[in-house]
């Protein structure tokens, strides 16, 4: 039953769409449609087969609509001249859309040359006017009288901090002292002698720390300082291998700090003991900083 | 004059050419080619009737009674034999032969 009107519409739609085409060709394209729609098994796909068979009728009908020449059939003398170029459909619509267009003009050209127009005013609603309301005085509004006792709230009274200080007394204080100075007023004993010593370190020609920055932590922006301790003779020189007294932190400061002691031999500055050089072990500090 | 004209080669016509290199000797109606090539109605047969114009195809009606086949008659396509040689020449210009 659906196969049935499906396939009445894809006949009657090819049917159509042939008589569409210049006039030599519809018999030919309807009888080829119709055969060929016989192929298509599915009624969706012979619907889809007669819309396409219009837009052929459409294209064919655009382009053979001028006299052309096609191979002839066999059973044909010769070429055929297909058809002219079929003349723009003109019918009822236009006839009728032309006819209400000059009626509207005729309708308003009469209403104009009569005097409807007043009438039509007349009728228009008036216009619009603004009425201003005058806004209503806000009245007072009376303080309500408290409901119930009142509360009065009786002043607060902070008494004054009592502090204690546990504070020594002058006389206290002088009596400590008096027994303190004895102790240190008393003698040195016999035969010690003050030095006057300085403690050396780097002096002049002393390497850079800078040199001895690892690179890799550098890049990284890191920064310490490590304590080396080292044993100089009077002339400046290493008498023993230097030691790491405190470390930075980093394995690599302390090695690059250890090396920079061993590599400033010969340019320490000596200790001095009332302005002798003399050997000595002292630490001094190592510092990698960026920038400075 | 109409026998060999120079025919606007788009990619449906040459699909349809090349539904009838299958076999140059073949006849085809549109639903052949129209399964062999997988082009649609619409733009199917506008190409057979130009290719037909150009005399690259010829036509004729299938030989039948349609009274006592209980159906309409085909309308069967066929490669002229200049149609052939023009077929041959565009797609060996593509570098593809055509056994003819």
């Amino acid at each position: 039953m659906k196969r049935q009107w499906t396939d009445d519409i894809a006949r009657g739609s090819i049917r159509r769409a042939a008589h569409r085409a210049p006039p030599q060709l519809a018999a030919r394209l309807e009888e080829e449609w119709l055969a060929d729609l016989q192929t298509r098994r599915s009624p969706f796909a012979r619907l889809v087969f007669a819309a396409g068979c219009r837009w052929a009728a459409r294209t064919i009908a655009l382009e053979f609509g001028t006299p052309v020449r096609i191979a002839a059939p066999a059973a044909a003398a010769g070429p055929a001249t297909l058809c002219e170029r079929p003349r723009a459909p003109s019918g009822p619509p236009r006839f009728i859309f032309f006819l209400a267009i000059a009626g509207l003009h005729a309708l308003v050209i009469h209403a104009l040359a009569s005097g409807m127009t007043p009438e039509v005013i007349e009728k228009l609603p008036p216009p619009l006017r603004a009425i201003f309301i005058e806004q209503p005085q806000p009245q007072p509004v009376a303080t309500p009288t408290p409901i119930g006792p009142v509360l009065t709230v009786p002043p607060l009274v902070v008494p004054p901090p009592v502090i204690h200080i546990n504070q020594p007394t002058d006389e206290d204080h002088l009596l400590r002292v008096a027994a303190a100075v004895p102790q240190l007023s008393q003698p040195a004993p016999a035969g010690a002698r003050t030095v006057r010593r300085v403690i050396g370190g780097p002096g002049a020609g002393f390497p850079n720390t800078e040199d001895f920055y690892p690179e890799n932590l550098r890049r990284l922006g890191a920064q310490g300082a490590a304590t080396v301790g080292v044993c100089v003779d009077a002339a400046g020189r290493l008498t023993a291998s230097p030691t790491l007294r405190q470390s930075s932190g980093t394995a690599q400061f302390d090695a690059s700090a250890l090396r920079l002691a061993r590599a400033g031999s010969g340019h320490y500055r000596a200790t001095t003991e009332d302005g002798r050089a003399v050997s000595s072990c002292y630490p001094f500090r190592v510092r990698f900083q960026i920038g400075r | 004059m109409g026998k060999d004209q120079n025919v606007r080669l788009s990619l449906q016509t040459l699909k349809v050419l090349e539904a009838f290199l299958e076999d140059p000797s073949a006849e085809l109606a549109g639903a052949d080619v129209n399964r062999r090539s997988g082009i649609a109605s619409g733009t199917l047969y506008p190409n057979l009737l130009r290719l037909e114009a150009a005399g690259w195809l010829a036509s004729r009606w299938e030989a039948i009674d349609p009274s006592k086949a209980g159906r309409p008659r085909r309308r069967l396509y066929r490669l002229t034999r200049t149609g052939l040689a023009r077929t041959s020449e565009v797609f060996a210009s593509f570098g593809r032969g055509v056994t003819a």
